[in-house]
């Protein structure tokens, strides 16, 4: 690691990259444009409560691909990714700010997010760094959360509206719109029979965070062309089928060049939920209606 | 360079300015006043040198064109999102509509619906939200230079309205809905002006990468 000749430090687990989030990235490259040093931002990869609480395994709202290309936009300057391991966890906050922040860091000031804890046991809070750093004449600017009306904007609320379906809400909220890198794989072609071929795309993080089960309005991004569809989440229920498969009908004339590849989609609009219909056609009905309607909303998009 | 670009719903200002960086091969381009990501219409860019000028463009004036669809207010912006109130909406002519828009013309108060908050102990205030307790905020001075009413198609009221920096057009269309005796929530929202920067001549993606 080389050292760093002053610096703007922060330290956060910054899932989503949020609103609140992008308030203290911001703090953060203003205070490094304005004294003439290093915007740094750390954080740790895996997500640490995937490690500290192994049974409930978090789902996520974004890679750490996804947060370093956000970060590099937002203007940080440095981006250090500690691996978060359990023999990690243990390390005090004293520690940590000694050993990784102050000698390789010499920070002028630290930016906090209000919620944020780090160390041993959590120790590490904003309370704490307010001793921490007062008595090492450094500066601190603990950053509050940023509420919409009642709504605090957090990761978990985030994550909360998502798996209820509220994509606009979310990406409302998440200052990007919700989505994540897939890969196209062939799927049962039985949509090609009902008039709606779809391409079957799989998340290719393991932690992704899916939404609700439904229809959506989507967007792929491949390669800097976009291409809108309708996405349907869920198990099928129509043909009996039980596990849960995302499958999408884009709106372009033919899907052969599609598989295989990796598509980004994002998640626009909730179009309905999924139904169970008596028979194949009532779903090829509803079908229709729903692409009209996509094709209405799609033209706000373009 | 100055760009002014007509932003389509679903991007958000970055996602411009990545794009725009592409097309015209230059590294610093920056954006004046950023739109939510599904808001559409005037995003001014500035390149190299110009991003200087951002600034003032940041604070000047901007018009928009709202839809308030009244009866319902929702706390999602999801089709099916959570709606919050459900009420009747009351026979309306669009002479009245007319009027209670003109009633909002000129300097007032406004309650801004984002904010960090600031001023007390943030975690203690987090807290209080969780329980769905109000949290006081601070009015902020706003002036609107000129509203008027386009459309009304019951329930929905499309109206043009222009503003000073920091006004939010969907608290503006609340207060309407809250005038007009009953509630709402704004269904579209398109910017049709940044300061002296018109929609009319603004670019769309598309058009820029073909130029």
């Amino acid at each position: 690691m080389r050292d760093c000749a002053g610096s703007v430090v922060t330290i956060g687990t910054f899932d989503g990259l949020h609103r609140g989030h992008q308030d203290i990235i911001k703090t953060l490259t203003t205070i490094a444009a304005a004294k003439g040093i290093l915007a740094t931002v750390i954080t740790f990869e895996p997500h640490p409560r995937h490690i500290l609480d192994k049974k409930n395994k978090l789902s996520l709202l974004m890679s750490l691909d996804k947060k370093e290309a956000l970060l590099a936009e937002l203007g940080v300057d440095v981006l250090l990714v500690i691996p978060f391991t359990e023999e990690f966890s243990r390390i005090t906050a004293e520690a940590f700010m000694d050993d990784v922040i102050m000698k390789h860091f010499h920070p002028a000031e630290i930016v906090i997010g209000y919620d944020h804890h780090f160390g041993h046991k959590r120790q590490g809070s904003p309370k704490f760094l307010q001793d921490y750093a007062g008595k090492r004449g450094i500066k601190l600017d603990i950053i509050n959360p940023v509420a919409d009306d009642k709504v605090f904007i957090s990761s978990t609320h985030i994550r909360d509206l998502i798996g209820k379906g509220f994509v606009r809400r979310a990406s409302f909220e998440l200052g990007w719109v919700y989505g994540f890198r897939t890969k196209v794989v062939h799927g049962s072609g039985r949509g090609k029979d009902l008039e709606f071929p779809t391409a079957n795309v799989v998340p290719l993080e393991n932690d992704q965070l899916m939404p609700k089960p439904g229809v959506y309005l989507t967007r792929g991004r491949l390669n800097g062309d976009f291409i809108v569809g309708m996405c349907n989440f869920g198990t099928r229920p129509t043909f009996n089928e039980t596990e849960l498969v995302m499958e999408i009908n884009f709106f372009i004339s033919s899907m052969d060049d599609i598989y295989n590849r990796e598509i980004y989609i994002e998640f626009l609009e909730r179009i309905r939920d999924e139904k169970k219909f008596d028979n194949p056609d009532q779903l090829v009905t509803q079908l229709r209606q729903d692409k009209k309607y996509c094709l209405k909303l799609k033209k706000k998009y373009e | 360079m100055i760009i002014n670009i007509n932003k389509p719903a679903g991007w958000t200002s970055f996602d411009v300015v990545k794009k725009v960086r592409g097309i015209i091969k230059e590294k610093k381009v920056g954006h004046a006043g950023t739109l939510d990501p599904f808001a559409e219409g005037v995003l001014v860019l500035g390149t190299g040198p110009d991003t200087k000028k951002l600034t003032d463009i940041t604070t000047a004036n901007k018009t928009y064109r709202a839809e308030l669809t009244l009866g319902k207010a929702t706390d999602t912006q999801d089709r099916d999102g959570k709606i919050s109130a459900d009420e009747v909406v009351p026979e309306l002519t669009k002479e009245t509509i007319a009027a209670v828009l003109a009633s909002f013309d000129g300097p007032q108060e406004q309650i801004p619906p984002m904010y960090s908050a600031k001023h007390v102990n943030g975690q203690r205030l987090y807290k209080l939200a969780r329980k769905n307790k109000t949290v006081e905020r601070a009015p902020v001075r706003i002036s609107i230079e000129q509203i008027s009413l386009l459309d009304y198609t019951e329930p929905v009221i499309t109206f043009n309205v222009t503003c000073s920096k920091g006004t939010y057009v969907r608290v503006l269309g609340a207060d309407i809905a809250a005038k007009l005796g009953t509630v709402g929530h704004l269904t579209a929202l398109t910017r049709t002006r940044v300061g002296s920067y018109h929609i009319s001549d603004a670019t769309t993606i598309e058009e820029l990468s073909n130029s």
